[in-house]
């Protein structure tokens, strides 16, 4: 195997906010509309949206953040810039 | 950084050569080539077409090998049926990746497609890899199957999995390469998901989608196109029954989702080396569908410099038709 230069930086860590920052809920209620050039992120979102349609219900809101906040602060060095755009 | 790959066709005797020396591999075969490997640590399934560094081939007696790098902690075979398969998620490491290989037209397939979403660790685990089949010709007559090198195993009603744990400082990204974009054409809605549809909402109107197709004379080889937040996932056609007003489908359709017919493509082959030119640097694994071999012609043309199996259905979380999809480890520090 050889190695090759990626837009994915080195030691780029993020400070993912609490599940208690109010902008969690704006982004998996689909009140912030953030899209990302990746499938993975865009798949998360629709994956949200599918879930809170069929239960608004704050339990599951909860939930869907408690799984947004997991995945994003696992693939925060991928997704920086799309956390950027939840947050600011 | 990032790890590229020289995965490539290899002979019988050279995977061989590697099982027995103790590398953890992916495998893309006949059942002819697969069934004469050792055990050991690898998992594969059936197919015969494959993109290499020369283009589309067809090979019965060559294999695609797709080696686990060495940095990887580990990798662990694992089969599953379509009832223990949620366990997919919870076997497979906290950081890493899962390889995972399905027969196509089974159980495992369709409990895949319609639940893989619905399931603990969906998304937070990356789940890649592909659909197993049989030459075109053999459609109907033979069974695609998938192996399990560390059991022995042959199965048409599993699936076969390798579930790969890598370091804290690396990370696995999975892709798509889509060639098909949405058309201009009618929105079209579903209120159950399925491989099989009926009835559909076209325009916000109820209609029937074999009607639909029959009516506007669509042209089938481009699939369905559904937007999930801006990324387009295709449901390729399997067939239409104009008389029993059914459309079948090589993944299922959901509701929520909005799907037009993709704007035609003309030339497969430049539309994916288009699509890949900008990349600096391979993927670890990637695949691409059969179809695309098929309508593009792709034997003996190249699709860009990217390499790897063509395939009954790939899979990048979930169940895709008619895309490239693409795995690549980065080093992140």
């Amino acid at each position: 195997m050889s190695r090759g230069d990626t837009s994915i930086e080195r030691g780029n860590s993020l400070t993912i906010p609490d599940v208690s920052h109010p902008a969690w809920a704006r982004f998996v209620t689909g009140k912030v509309a953030v899209q990302c050039s990746k499938a993975t992120f865009n798949l998360l979102v629709h994956s949200n949206k599918m879930n809170y349609e069929r239960d608004s219900s704050s339990a599951n809101v909860k939930l869907l953040i408690a799984k947004s906040h997991e995945f994003l602060t696992k693939f925060q060095s991928i997704f920086a810039n799309e956390v950027a755009t939840i947050f600011k | 950084m990032s790890v590229t790959a020289s995965a490539t066709l290899h002979s019988i005797p050279e995977v061989q050569a590697a099982i027995a020396a103790g590398e953890s591999l992916f495998l893309a075969g006949s059942r002819e080539a697969l069934s004469q490997l050792p055990r050991g640590n690898w998992v594969g399934g059936t197919i015969c077409y494959f993109m290499t560094e020369e283009g589309g081939q067809v090979s019965n007696d060559r294999i695609f090998v797709t080696r686990v790098p060495a940095f990887a902690l580990g990798a662990k075979p694992a089969s599953y049926g379509p009832r223990d398969l949620a366990k997919i998620y919870s076997d497979a490491p906290e950081n890493g990746f899962t390889f995972v290989v399905l027969p196509a037209a089974t159980d495992v397939l369709k409990t895949f497609a319609e639940q893989a979403p619905t399931f603990d660790g969906f998304l937070l685990r990356p789940v890649v890899g592909w659909v197993s089949g049989v030459p075109v010709d053999r459609i109907g007559k033979d069974l695609p199957a998938v192996f399990n090198g560390e059991t022995g195993t042959v199965s048409e009603d599993s699936c076969a999995a390798l579930h790969v744990a890598l370091p804290a400082n690396w990370m696995a990204d999975l892709d798509i390469v889509n060639i098909f974009e949405s058309g201009n054409g009618d929105l079209i809605r579903f209120e159950k998901a399925g491989f099989q549809v009926t009835d559909c909402s076209i325009d916000g109107k109820p209609a029937n989608l074999a009607d639909y197709i029959g009516a506007n004379k669509t042209k089938t080889e481009f699939p369905l196109v559904g937007d999930y937040n801006g990324t387009s996932i295709n449901v390729s056609i399997l067939s239409v029954d104009p008389l029993a007003h059914v459309v079948d489908l090589y993944a299922p359709v959901f509701p929520g989702v909005d799907y037009r017919f993709a704007k035609p493509v003309a030339d497969y082959a430049a539309a994916f080396a288009a699509a890949t030119a900008a990349e600096d640097s391979d993927p670890a694994f990637a695949c691409n569908c059969v179809l695309n071999y098929l309508y593009g012609k792709l034997e003996g043309k190249k699709t860009g410099h990217i390499t790897g199996p063509i395939t009954f259905g790939e899979i990048a979380h979930q169940l895709l038709n008619q895309t490239m999809v693409r795995l690549t480890l980065h080093d992140v520090g």
